[in-house]
């Protein structure tokens, strides 16, 4: 479609604003209430424009462009127009240079110097500085309901207003206002994502960091590094410090969006206690010692160790919160210098069920999809994920999927923010997903909504599947899962009718005693309706950490190389020599719960673990620190000193994500960079550097004069990686794997011809139940999960103004079994399972059912993973995190609340 | 009962606040009087008016008091309704049930050709509806005068549903009255004109927003719905069509028809930018008829009478007739339903009667308080869409106030910017603050501070308005203060300070 | 099959909580609408307690604050203007000594403007309660408070 705007001839798609189009063309219109965000609104007028054969000034952010169409967005009428509604803003705005800049600036370039009103009347003096991260100073506001647009569209948490009307119009959080009180945020249901500031003309909403430390003098493009969204940042730096983290709108998993942690929670760079020296134990205590001491004496430890007792004796955990080269680099030491596999990550405790069941069906453990099919998908189906808190990003995708009508099923014991939202919440006991999902398959089966060409043509295996869910029928699927038949059938209906059904699963599917069943389970319903291999479908594991996607894809696994190639591949061993000069180990390593039961057996005599709290976050913690105090050398590596680093021998700082260059993985299987914005505390190596140096300590210098010489090997020994390159990466979308070769352009979608293994594969599971059921010692089932504040060990969002929002995990109980424990919100209970017991504060929550609890695990003191069992899933060592039996205790006939506590639930 | 007399006396609200009421109550227990509650004539300036029915028709008394009750039931001093002029040189389709009918009496709807453009309805296809309509010429009675098949088509073809049909009973422009006197006097006819829209788009719901001030026109409505129903008139294609009212909370820019959708969905009565237009993505953002109700009253005659008799009245471009509502300082106030194409003069003279007694004409204003005023040598203007436009006025929904002699120009101009600033919602910028700027150059003015550079000032303020506003609230505020100070400058000038 | 995942559509997401109903229904049985009671109408619509505020906060009609016993609404509308509505009000002011939004000291009458009740061509218009008085003249103003008490 072509138009005609100020003489110039622009071309523009249909449903295109004449304010859109000519942006695209590179003419600019001045606008105060538009974005690329939101719907267009047209509040401020100042976009005016004069169409020919039309009377009037539309506003060009709201009209459409028509073909032929001939526009001036320049002409005299229309800058005087601007000029007098500048003049309308300046005159209820605070006098001279203390109005908002961008509208001083207008007022210069419109050539107003004066304003005209004598004595008007101004804006009402409101200051809401109850938000830990940002203040709103109504002086400065121009009533554009951007910040309202932005939380009702982008985040969809609807916190914010206009209130009153007409002139005394302005935005507020909450209610309190009508209170009289100015802390609207604070008593709001905010959560602080930051949508509102960045979409703010005027800075009335503003960063406490930028009011704190001055503005931004550059920006520096990077990921955030908590969670698998991968969101795109510009880190704004001032005197060698980062003052603000903006969401990029050219980020291509978020658009611009971000979330609490990643936009205001990155203040522990300069926690007061960050690391900075090595710290080596004396005793009970730790004595600074210098970086080559520290180096030496792992290189020293480790080569002891081998020596005498062989290289199974030395494991590492990398970190699934370090870069890509990193990990890399980790698993190349343990093969090259070690000559093991004595590697694991994260991933272990997350979403190895995943890769398990993913690999058996697929051939592949990674998303089908990507994020953006979340607006292709005509159906959302969540199993066992909680995104609007764990994903935040994502989770404000799907909400906005659901603001456009696309049907929402939820399946989570809990009553999550997305259940409450979703067409069909199944409110499964915990632990019977594959019950619940093999009854969808026997509705799918027995009312012929199976996909037949697709069965057929590119699966092997139905018969067996179909087998299986025969017997589960709704009716039996309900007494099992606790949710009514009818539910069940309905669900069944929507996901195999709609088209194009796209399932997200997450943790609730993942860490049970058969966590890889379920994610078969739901593969089963994935392959038996061709939702599958096309955009806007398939089966996405919300890989948690920033980087637990990357530490798996580049070999931190004891049973996989770089790209899941298995160790045993002839072709591969003779590259892997090839490249680094050293054999690669064919035996599998041991696995993360493996190692804790050959430390205990006195086989494993050194650990060396990479920004992990497992002293923290492994369940059977009183295990796990058995195991760990039986090292004969404990190195840990991390940023702050986390329980972990408290057992160790030897402590070596990390580089935050801030502070170095490299590569994450998200959950999309998109490999993006993140790139150094300040320097590092002084002399300190980043990860990376610290493994070269001991392993040429160690006879086998690895020489690298950039992490991308790190990727360029990474992508000359794994297939799925040799397209990857840094500067490829440096393009704002960064790179989806596969990435074949070096032309290719990345995978957004998988499967589209063919699977891995040619045709995917039906593997039919029976529901078994989980570990623990309850009894009369401990008749209630603990769920464990994250919360949107804090981020897993808490290390980091513990050491923020997070602390203001959120402060304690609290236990969540219903208020049946609150009544008939006699508790009270806020009192402090006992928590106790067969492992060991608890203490933390209840909560009364409508989150939960009855007969259920609910909490985090994000604080140390609450000692939480000490109740939790061994039990993991079979196959791949998933710890069962989601079902745990316990009984509550109250710790006192009178106890008091906890005193202060801060806490906030989503609902 | 069969030796009493049968008395009709209105049951409109204003007949009963000009007296009806105290009528109705003195007279109730009067085992010799059967007073039959009806619609308003609308020839207000008569009210309380009580009739009786005569060989040649109904006989009225006028301005009656409870103790003229013996000369009327004695037959005394009628006059015949015929002879009435006012009420004899109009000419009454869309209010012709007015004064005449039981407003809940779907037997009297019906004996008079209520139902029939219905009937007409279900014989034609959507289609031919919609043609019919084009055929007629109809423009939106609300304000905008939009033509109304043109919107019924656009819905007719906007995708998705369900459908709405929206009936703005809003009424919020001061000085009119004829949308509450249908809703209190002619349910019927709305929702006819409703159901024949629903069928032409494919509806299936439709609401009527009242405004919270017409408590009367609510309770009527509610119980012709009860009724309409009972009678299984809310049914289209065996589909049930069923007709909410839903109250306003006293917000005038909650007539405007996107306001109205927002508050219509429990929101706040916030304008929305368009497009896409009510009938692409109205209601829950689905196609949606948002048409006044006049609008609606208008069309089952359409259909019963066809497009072509509605085109044969009125003007070129302004076609059927016009439903006047007389207020301020004429002698007679009233509704004056007649043919587009007369001039205020006439229309002021004929109907009105010239000015109440006491009373100096100083100037006119039509279209309510967004309308131009007109001094006395601004008269000849014909009453039609184009005149008006052509003459930057507004027709409006019709309602014109006459003002005399005492009033206070400057006061008056300060008072329709007040209430702009009081009724502004507060999206956009040159009204939202443009408004009190505005109301707070006029005070100055008013209270003897004014300068000539704050004439220029609200020139300027005015352009702004005008043409920068997103709705007509703020882009037609200007209107009456810009024609109060250009026909009637020397007031301004005289309280400058020099 | 599309028609029946329609119905379940149509059976499992039901017309949006309506907000501004819900707050003319309390301040119906109430008299006005306690801000105390917002998290909770916020809660029963699933909704937030900015979106009651913002609502609540735009239309004259809802009082955050109880009301006078009765209350008396002046049309400030332009037939009443031009019929004398001003010297009414201030009549009334007078006679309460209230000023508009106001409370009488007692607690009986809350005095406020409207701006037309449709009733222009008997204007001017006040409206007491349900009771609509039209052609009020000024000096009529004693006599019609009189019947409230
Ligand atoms: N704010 C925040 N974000 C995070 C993290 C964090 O700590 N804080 N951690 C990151 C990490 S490491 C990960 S792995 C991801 C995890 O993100 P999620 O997968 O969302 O993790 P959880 O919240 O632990 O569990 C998800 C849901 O599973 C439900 N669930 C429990 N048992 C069952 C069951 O038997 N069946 C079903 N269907 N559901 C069940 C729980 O009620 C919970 O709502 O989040 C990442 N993002
Ligand atoms: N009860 C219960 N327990 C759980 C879970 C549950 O659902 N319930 N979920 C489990 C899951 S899914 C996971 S993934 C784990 C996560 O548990 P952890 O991996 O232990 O926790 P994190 O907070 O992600 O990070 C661990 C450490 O990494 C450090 N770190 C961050 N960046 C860097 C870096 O660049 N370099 C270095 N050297 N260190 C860095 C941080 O300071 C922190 O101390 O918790 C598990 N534990
Ligand atoms: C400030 C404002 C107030 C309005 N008030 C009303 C009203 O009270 N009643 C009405 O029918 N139209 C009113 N309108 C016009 C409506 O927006 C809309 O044009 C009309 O309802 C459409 O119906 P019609 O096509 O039958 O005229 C108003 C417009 C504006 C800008
Ligand atoms: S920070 Fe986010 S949640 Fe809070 S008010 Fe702003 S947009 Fe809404
Ligand atoms: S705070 Fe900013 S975004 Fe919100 S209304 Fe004011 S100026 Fe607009
Ligand atoms: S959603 Fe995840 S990646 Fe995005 S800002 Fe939040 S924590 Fe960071
Ligand atoms: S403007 Fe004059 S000529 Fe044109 S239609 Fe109206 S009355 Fe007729
Ligand atoms: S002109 Fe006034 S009423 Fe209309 S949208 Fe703008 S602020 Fe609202
Ligand atoms: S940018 Fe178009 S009206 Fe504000
Ligand atoms: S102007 Fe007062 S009743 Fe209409
Ligand atoms: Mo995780």
């Amino acid at each position: 479609m072509k138009l005609e705007i100020n003489g110039q001839v622009v071309v523009a798609s249909p449903g295109d604003t004449i304010y859109a189009a000519a942006k695209k063309a590179g003419i600019a219109i001045p606008g105060l209430c538009t974005s690329n965000h939101l719907v267009p609104f047209g509040s401020c007028r100042m976009c005016l424009c004069e169409v020919e054969g039309q009377s009037g000034t539309p506003a060009s952010c709201t009209t459409p462009v028509r073909e032929g169409m001939i526009v001036h967005t320049e002409s005299g009428r229309v800058n005087r127009l601007r000029k007098h509604l500048v003049e309308l803003y300046l005159s209820e705005q605070p006098a001279g240079d203390r109005a908002p800049e961008p509208l001083q600036w207008l007022a210069r370039s419109y050539g107003l110097t004066h304003v005209r009103y004598p004595q008007p009347a101004g804006r009402e003096p409101v200051v809401d500085r109850s938000n830990p991260f940002f203040v709103f100073d109504n002086a400065a506001c121009i009533s554009c309901a951007r910040c309202v647009g932005a939380c009702d569209e982008i985040q969809g948490t609807h916190a914010l207003t206009m209130l009153y009307r007409g002139f005394a119009s302005r935005p507020t959080a909450g209610d309190a206002a009508l209170s009289g009180e100015a802390a609207g945020f604070a008593s709001s249901n905010c959560i602080s994502c930051g949508a509102c500031v960045k979409e703010c003309p005027t800075g009335a909403l503003i960063e406490k960091t930028v009011l704190e430390e001055g503005a931004p003098v550059h920006a520096v493009r990077t990921t955030c590094a908590y969670c698998g969204v991968g969101c795109s940042f510009e880190a704004g730096v001032r005197e060698g410090r980062v003052v603000r983290m903006v969401p990029a709108d050219d980020g291509p998993s978020n658009e611009g969006h971000a979330c609490m942690k990643g936009r205001f929670g990155w203040t522990y760079n300069y926690a007061p206690d960050r690391l900075r020296m090595p710290l080596l134990r004396q005793g009970d205590s730790w004595k600074e010692i210098s970086w080559s001491a520290a180096l030496d004496r792992i290189a020293e430890e480790w080569s002891r160790i081998k020596e005498v007792h062989g290289p199974d004796a030395l494991a590492t955990i990398s970190s699934s919160r370090g870069t890509n080269e990193e990990n890399y680099l980790f698993g190349k030491f343990m093969r090259c210098v070690i000559g093991s596999n004595h590697i694991d990550n994260c991933a272990r405790v997350c979403h190895s069920a995943t890769v398990t069941g993913m690999m058996e069906t697929l051939g592949a453990s990674a998303a089908t999809n990507s994020i953006h099919d979340l607006d292709l998908a005509k159906l959302i189906l969540v199993v066992g994920a909680n995104p609007t808190e764990s994903h935040p990003v994502l989770g404000a995708r799907i909400k906005q999927a659901v603001r456009r009508g696309v049907p929402l099923i939820v399946v989570d014991p809990r009553r999550t923010e997305l259940a409450r939202l979703a067409d069909l919440h199944l409110q499964l006991h915990p632990g019977t997903n594959v019950a619940l999902l093999n009854g969808m398959g026997h509705v799918i089966a027995k009312e012929h909504l199976t996909d037949a060409a697709f069965v057929r043509d590119r699966t092997d295996g139905v018969e067996e599947w179909l087998k299986v869910v025969e017997e589960c029928t709704p009716e039996l699927t309900s007494k099992l899962t606790g949710v009514p038949a009818h539910l069940i059938a309905e669900a069944a209906r929507l996901y195999a009718t709609s088209g194009v059904s796209m399932a997200v699963h997450g943790l609730g599917m993942t860490e049970h005693r058969w966590g890889s069943h379920g994610v078969m389970a739901l593969v089963n319903l994935a392959l038996a309706t061709g939702n599958i291999g096309r955009p806007g479908t398939g089966i996405n594991p919300l890989r948690g950490q920033n980087n637990v996607q990357g530490a798996s894809d580049v070999g931190c696994l004891p049973t996989f190389f770089a790209g899941y190639q298995p160790l045993t591949d002839p072709a591969l061993a003779a590259a892997h020599l090839a490249v680094t000069g050293r054999p690669l180990p064919t035996a599998r390593g041991m696995k993360t719960p493996d190692m804790w039961d050959a430390a205990l057996a006195g086989t494993l005599k050194s650990l060396w673990i990479i920004g992990y709290d497992v002293a923290q976050t492994d369940p059977n913690l009183k295990k796990v620190h058995a195991a760990l105090k039986s090292l004969d050398f404990l190195i840990v590596q991390d940023l702050f000193l986390s329980e972990t680093a408290k057992l160790a021998h030897l402590i070596i700082p990390g580089a935050s994500f801030l502070e170095k260059d490299g590569t994450f993985t998200n959950l999309e299987r998109r490999i993006q960079r993140i790139r150094k914005a300040v320097e590092p505390p002084e002399g300190l190596l980043p990860d990376w550097q610290v493994v070269c140096e001991v392993s040429a300590r160690m006879g086998y210098p690895m020489q690298y004069s950039h992490p991308s010489a790190i990727m360029d090997e990474i992508a000359q020994l794994a297939p799925t990686f040799a397209g990857v390159s840094f500067d490829r990466l440096d393009a704002p979308e960064g790179l989806q794997w596969p990435v074949p070769s070096k032309d290719h352009p990345g995978t957004s979608l998988m499967h589209d011809v063919s699977f891995p293994k040619g045709k995917a594969q039906f593997v039919a599971v029976d529901y078994l139940p989980p570990g623990e059921t309850p009894s009369e010692a401990y008749p209630l089932v603990l769920i464990t999960g994250r919360i949107l504040q804090h981020y897993n060990c808490g290390a980091q969002t513990r050491r923020t103004d997070i602390m203001q929002v959120v402060d304690t995990d609290v236990l969540e109980i219903h208020a049946d079994d609150a009544a008939r424990l006699e508790l009270r919100d806020g009192e402090p209970v006992r928590l106790v399972s067969a492992r060991g017991e608890a203490r933390l504060p209840v909560l009364i929550s409508e989150r939960v059912q009855p007969g259920e609890l609910f909490t985090s695990f994000h604080f140390p003191d609450t000692d939480l993973n000490v109740l939790l069992s061994s039990s993991a899933d079979e196959s791949s060592k998933c710890p069962e995190y989601k079902v745990s039996t316990v009984r509550v205790e109250k710790v006192l006939p009178t106890a008091t609340p906890t005193p202060s506590m801060h806490v906030m639930l989503i609902t | 009962m069969s030796s009493a007399t049968r008395l009709y006396l209105s049951n409109d609200t204003s007949a009963r606040a000009a007296g009806a009421g105290l009528l109705a109550d003195a007279w109730a227990a009067r085992p010799d009087v059967q007073l039959i509650r009806l619609s308003s004539r609308g020839a207000f300036f008569l009210e309380p008016m009580v009739e009786r029915d005569s060989p040649d028709g109904r006989v009225a008394w006028c301005n009656v008091q409870p103790e003229d009750l013996p000369s009327i039931l004695a037959g005394t001093g009628g006059t015949p309704v015929r002879s009435i002029p006012f009420l004899a040189n109009q000419t009454r389709f869309t209010c012709a049930n007015f004064g005449e009918t039981e407003p809940l009496a779907l037997d009297e709807y019906q004996a008079r050709g209520g139902l029939k453009g219905l009937e007409e309805a279900f014989r034609l296809t959507p289609d031919a509806i919609i043609e019919e309509l084009r055929v007629s010429q109809l423009r939106g009675r609300g304000g905008a005068a939009f033509p109304v098949w043109n919107k019924w088509k656009v819905a007719q073809q906007a995708k998705g549903g369900p459908k709405y049909v929206v009936a703005n009973a809003d009424e919020g422009d001061a000085g009119t009255y004829c949308d509450r006197m249908i809703l209190e006097g002619d349910p019927f006819r709305l929702l006819e004109g409703m159901l024949i829209c629903a069928r032409a788009i494919g509806a299936s719901r439709g609401y009527v927003y009242c405004r919270q001030e017409y408590p009367a026109a609510a309770v009527t409505l509610r119980a012709a719905i009860q009724k309409a129903d009972e009678a299984e008139l809310l049914e289209l294609d065996g589909e049930p069509f069923p007709i909410e009212v839903v109250q306003g909370a006293g917000s005038y820019v909650c007539g405007e028809e996107t306001a109205l959708l927002e508050s219509l969905e429990g929101k706040r009565g916030v304008v929305r930018a368009r497009p896409p237009y009510p009938a692409q993505a109205g209601l829950f953002g689905r196609p949606t008829i948002v048409s006044n109700v006049l609008t609606f009253a208008t069309i089952p005659q359409i259909l019963s009478r066809g497009g072509a008799w509605h085109a044969s009245l009125g003007t070129e471009q302004s076609r059927g007739t016009i439903a006047l509502q007389l207020g301020g300082r004429v002698k007679h106030p009233g509704l004056v339903e007649v043919p587009f194409g007369l001039s205020l003069r006439q229309v002021l003279e004929q109907f009105g009667g010239g000015m109440a007694p006491g009373s100096r004409f100083k100037a006119v204003q039509v279209g309510g308080p967004l309308g131009s005023l007109f001094p006395a040598d601004g008269l000849d203007l014909p009453i039609c869409y184009d005149a008006f436009a052509k003459a930057g006025a507004v027709l409006g929904h019709g309602g014109i106030v006459v003002y005399d002699h005492e009033t206070d120009m400057v006061d008056l101009a300060r008072h329709f910017m007040a209430f702009t600033a009081d009724e502004s919602c507060g999206k956009c910028t040159p009204c939202r603050i443009g408004s009190v700027r505005g109301r707070e150059i006029l005070e100055r003015i008013q209270a003897g501070g004014g300068t000539v550079e704050d004439l220029t000032l609200l020139d300027d303020l005015g352009e702004t308005m005008k043409l920068a506003s997103l709705c007509a609230l703020g882009g037609r505020a200007p209107y009456p203060v810009l024609t109060a100070i250009e026909h009637f400058p020397v007031e301004f000038r005289s309280k400058l300070r020099t | 099959m599309h028609e029946q995942v329609e119905k379940i559509h149509r059976q499992v997401r039901s017309e949006p909580p309506n907000i501004l109903k819900t707050l003319l229904a309390l301040q119906e049985q109430v008299g006005h609408v306690p801000v105390e009671a917002i998290p909770e109408i916020a809660h029963s619509l699933g909704t937030t307690t900015a979106h009651i505020a913002g609502v609540l906060s735009y239309y004259p009609d809802l009082r955050v604050a109880a009301p006078g016993r009765h209350i008396i609404r002046v049309c400030m509308g332009e037939s009443c203007y031009a019929n004398g509505c001003g010297r009414v009000l201030r009549a009334l002011q007078d006679r309460l000594r209230t000023d508009v939004g106001e409370t009488t000291s007692g607690g009986k009458f809350t005095l406020d403007t409207m701006s037309c009740a449709g009733n222009c061509a008997v204007s001017p218009t006040v409206l007491i309660d349900r009771d609509l008085y039209g052609r009020v003249l000024p000096s009529e103003v004693e006599t019609m408070l009189e019947r409230y008490r």
